[in-house]
């Protein structure tokens, strides 16, 4: 028992793995027992589409406007901003002004960045 | 023996992953291999004490460019099973070059010039990850962080020019201008008479609304 | 904290990933979206070597530049998929082959 402790004990992130593992292997039992053990009588009218008795009119696959896809490109760079903040934030205290000021500067890039995408109309709905 | 089991299955997850994209034939499909290759990548690199980078590997690749991708396939209408697959000339020689690069980065990488067995852990206690990344990533290597924010403006600045067509078909509010509106501009005084309309021809103003198509 | 790890096996896995990415875009060449996802394999098999390397010789210079890498993967795609959107709206197809304008 003991030297299971000093297995355990040095990686804290061990019993996300554990939860993560208990869970996938839960989700896939649930999924398995009923597919093995149900009775599978297929018919044509039981594996068609229902949509409110009619046929589908046509395929689920819409295409999406592109204004989308900007919009998630402009989340994708500000997230790695954020990311950047991350660790300034834990030692703002210990890299001095020289620390702040690189970020200040970076922040100021982005933020140039920022700027043009306002005056261009990207944030815009429409 | 149990992280040494542990990077294994990660490992496994990884390759496993890896041959869900390069196989599938169904873009979402290829998605879904992604997602369990970059999990499996933020299990490792958590395994290897990068805990940082594993959780941003999550943020960044689960959260932004995973959604990304799927927008772009939603984007556009993908046929994708109708690619032409004809000729397959180039597959062997291509399929051979990658081989013998696989073989002469495995021989490379165990009995190369690295001297892979020497191992230096840390001593004593060491400060948390996030920490010492932050300790020298704005002192040591703050020029390469202001190169990295300016790739990003780069991004920011080509994607919107690349992808944003204004829609001149659309009317916008502008707020500054509803509020900047005087009273001389908006307003007209008139006295009409009995039976003969203001007299100001708003007709001639008037145009109709283009017809929705 | 390993028990018969070493950095070989961590430069195999990384080695092993490089090459399925190329492979991929060997075996996907028509189709950019595809090669794109390749790409970002062959990206991640560079982190894992370098998160490796970090690991082994208790250096964080390796996780910093893994970062980076981050950073540019993800600029890359934006731009990337930017460009694949617009020459969907303009060729009707995410066929490689199709850019084939410049050709003389």
């Amino acid at each position: 028992m003991e030297a299971i402790s000093q297995l355990i004990v040095p990686n804290p992130y061990l019993a996300i793995l554990l939860f993560v593992a208990v869970s996938v292997g839960l989700a896939a039992a649930l999924q398995a027992v009923p597919f093995l053990t149900h009775p599978m009588r297929r018919s044509k009218e039981k594996i068609s589409a229902y949509e409110s008795g009619f046929e589908a009119f046509d395929t689920a696959r819409r295409t999406f406007d592109v204004r989308f896809y900007l919009v998630a490109i402009l989340f994708i760079i500000f997230d790695l901003e954020v990311a950047f903040l991350f660790p300034w934030a834990m030692v703002l205290q210990d890299i001095s002004w020289f620390g702040f000021g690189s970020m200040m500067l970076f922040l100021t890039v982005l933020t140039i960045g920022f700027v043009y995408e306002w005056r261009q109309g990207a944030l815009e709905w429409e | 023996m149990l992280p040494d089991l542990i990077f294994a299955l990660f490992a496994t997850g990884i390759l496993v992953g890896a041959g869900l994209i390069i196989a599938a034939r169904n873009p979402m499909l290829g998605m879904l291999g992604m997602l369990v290759t970059f999990i499996n990548a933020a299990g490792l690199f958590i395994l290897f004490g990068a805990e940082f980078l594993g959780l941003l590997l999550i943020m960044v690749y689960l959260g932004a460019i995973a959604v990304m991708f799927l927008f772009v396939l939603m984007t556009i209408d993908l046929e994708f099973f109708k690619l032409r697959e004809k000729p397959k000339a180039y597959l062997p020689l291509g399929l051979l070059t990658v081989a013998v690069l696989a073989g002469e980065f495995i021989l490379a990488a165990n009995y190369g010039l690295f001297s892979t067995n020497v191992t230096m852990l840390p001593t004593g206690e060491q400060p948390q990850n996030i920490i010492q990344i932050g300790n020298v990533l704005f002192t040591t290597y703050v020029l390469p962080f202001q190169l990295s924010g300016l790739v990003l403006l780069t991004a920011m600045v080509g994607a919107i020019v690349l992808t944003h067509r204004p829609r001149s078909d659309v009317k916008r509010q502008s707020i500054t201008k509803q509020v900047l509106r005087t009273k001389e501009e908006g307003l007209t005084m008139t006295k009409p008479k009995l039976g003969h309309g203001t007299g100001t021809n708003v007709a001639k103003h008037w145009k109709p609304k283009s017809v929705a198509k | 904290m390993f028990y018969t790890l070493t950095l070989s096996h961590v430069l195999t896995l990384s080695a092993l990933l490089f090459t399925m990415g190329m492979a991929g875009i060997v075996l996907n060449r028509r189709n950019i979206i595809a090669i794109l996802m390749c790409l970002e394999l062959v990206l991640l098999s560079v982190s894992i070597n370098l998160v490796g390397t970090s690991y082994f010789r208790a250096d964080i210079t390796g996780q910093i530049f893994s970062m980076f890498i981050l950073t540019v993967a993800a600029a890359e795609l934006a731009i990337g998929l930017a460009i694949v959107t617009l020459f969907f709206r303009n060729r009707g197809t995410i066929e490689i082959d199709a850019a084939d304008l410049m050709k003389g």
